[in-house]
């Protein structure tokens, strides 16, 4: 990348002082988010990553270090100017937090309003984006009536008034169900393709991660403990903050079955099926596989599969020699 | 008994009383909604937190809220008469009635505007809303239906505040009923003035309700 990151933190630090002593909810936190990036941040409930993000617009004042936004650092800025620059950053939230007392179209044009836009163009702006969002028909409609998926859709339609460069989405899914998440993400992708606006997105949801970020940082304990494209940290992950959300719920440690249990990994042009199978063919036994999935990211095949070894050395070195001659990852993930 | 004099007595009664109701409950409410909104918005975690100011606000209210009406009316008679010029009737009731009310229609507001999500605050300031947007834009019409409902309360706590004035000089049905009923024992003259009351009150709440759900959006 030529181009500086849009966005780009640099010793984030925020304390929150209690009745027990000080508190950190994010501490030496590091981030460059490019200009048209897809930035998944992820980490379990506590982790601080709604704070993370309320860091990035100021709605939680950093306590130590620089959230610079196009080359500014935020934390500097003040009253008007603050204000000024918030509205280059478009802001979604898992309740939606629309306007109850105004309809669609109205919630659409309140950025507008704030920023003191003419009337008539603010409504011809909000339409344009009510249909951008697929909602036209709704435009007199209360936000009470609507549905999640709908609210949602305002929502961003509001966001996107102010011609924002970036777009914070803290959980915005996380309300929603499989099927209206996977429209609602697909639209967020829609517009950071058309429009280019840079996406933030703060979730605990893997899949959500998996569909649409092309990077992702994995926070944890208010710091991040891994952060890259997101193939790389899904399928290598390095920290055990990063494997524990990483792989499912069946392969921790504690619910492994005893034996050598292994996980490979291929990425790419590789297709799972036919390898495993030769592999099995190969090494003459029968591992018994434990998990496996396997993903389309961003056209490409993904997958990893989770198996318990043969109890017999020979095979397992067969299987390792084949691993690697077909240029699968393989890493052994417990022996007891 | 209903010979002309007295029905011409109790219209009198009738719009004294609306006239005080009404007047002190405008002016409680120019003087409340901003005491409201500074208690919102100067408490912690308000979005213009000054802890002291809301502070001493508090206790002001506070203080002002716990004289019994009859007591505060005395006490603000020289301020009455400075004002008005009188202490007798309907204008000098009014001083009294919206110095009473002024706190408790703050505390009204406040907790409409307390019932305000906090989220949808928290969106405004991402849009870059400034303080006074989002009290005008954002507190004030989401918090409608309440504030509504709410004046319904204060209008009639404010009338039954009325009606108590007519024991130190105040005009209206208060009066009547205190001069007829407790001074000469006609208490069927009382009688009409309470079933006068009731249906003032009756009229109020109605009046109120039908306006909360008229502005309320939230359920279609």
């Amino acid at each position: 990348m030529t181009e500086a990151p849009i966005i780009q933190i640099r010793g984030l630090e925020k304390k929150f002082k209690s009745k027990n002593g000080e508190f950190y909810a994010l501490k030496g936190i590091d981030l460059s988010i490019e200009r048209g990036d897809i930035f998944g941040i992820i980490g379990r409930s506590g982790a601080g990553k709604s704070t993370l993000v309320r860091c990035i617009n100021m709605l939680e004042r950093p306590t130590a270090g620089q959230v610079l936004f196009e080359g500014r650092d935020l934390c500097s800025l003040d009253g008007r100017d603050l204000r000024l620059a918030r509205r280059s950053m478009g802001m979604i939230f898992q309740q939606f937090n629309l306007l109850m007392q105004r309809t669609a179209l109205a919630n659409i044009c309140f950025p507008l309003e704030l920023s003191g836009t003419p009337k008539a163009e603010a409504k011809k702006r909000a339409e344009e984006l009510l249909d951008l969002v697929g909602l036209s028909e709704r435009a007199g409609a209360y936000p009470s009536p609507l549905s999640g998926g709908q609210k949602q859709r305002v929502a961003i339609a509001r966001a996107l008034a102010s011609r924002p460069k970036v777009l914070l989405c803290d959980e915005a899914t996380s309300a929603l169900d499989p099927e209206t998440t996977v429209s609602i993400l697909a639209l967020i992708r829609d517009i950071n393709k058309k429009l280019g606006i840079t996406a933030v997105i703060i979730t605990h949801e893997m899949s959500v991660v998996e569909k649409i970020c092309n990077r992702v940082a994995i926070i944890a304990g208010g710091s991040i403990a891994e952060s890259g494209l997101v193939e790389d940290v899904f399928y290598h992950p390095e920290t055990e903050a990063a494997k524990s959300l990483v792989m499912p719920e069946a392969l921790r440690q504690e619910s492994l079955p005893a034996g050598r249990v292994v996980r490979i990994v291929f990425a790419g042009s590789s297709s799972l099926e036919p390898l495993v199978g030769s592999m099995i063919l190969d090494c003459g036994k029968a591992p018994s596989i434990l998990y496996s999935d396997i993903r389309n990211m961003d056209g490409a095949t993904y997958g990893q599969m989770v198996m318990q070894l043969p109890d017999d050395e020979q095979a397992c070195a067969r299987i390792r020699a084949f691993a690697a001659a077909h240029g699968l990852s393989l890493e052994e993930i417990s022996h007891v | 008994m209903f010979d002309a004099q007295l029905v011409e007595m109790l219209a009198e009664g009738v719009w004294d009383t609306l006239y005080m109701t009404v007047v002190s409950t405008g002016l409680s409410y120019l003087l409340g909604i901003p005491v409201g909104v500074l208690l919102v918005i100067c408490r912690k975690g308000g979005i213009s937190p000054r802890p002291l100011l809301y502070a001493v606000l508090d206790v002001v209210v506070n203080l002002t809220r716990s004289f019994p009406f009859l007591i505060l009316m005395i006490a603000v008679i020289p301020f009455t008469r400075f004002l008005v010029g009188t202490t007798i009737g309907n204008n000098a009731t009014v001083v009294p009635l919206v110095i009473a009310a002024v706190p408790f229609v703050g505390r009204l507001i406040e907790s409409s505007l307390l019932e305000v999500d906090g989220g949808v605050v928290e969106a405004a300031q991402s849009m870059g809303a400034s303080a006074w947007q989002i009290i005008t834009k954002v507190l004030l019409p989401e918090a409608l239906p309440s504030l509504l409902n709410g004046s319904a309360v204060a209008a009639i706590t404010i009338l039954g505040y009325s009606a108590m004035s007519g024991a130190v000089g105040g005009g209206g049905l208060g009066k009547l009923a205190i001069m007829y009923g407790y001074n000469r024992y006609q208490t069927d003259i009382m009688f009409i003035t309470i079933i006068l009351l009731i249906v003032i009150v009756q009229l109020f709440q109605m009046l109120g309700n039908w306006a909360t759900k008229r502005s309320d959006k939230r359920v279609s």
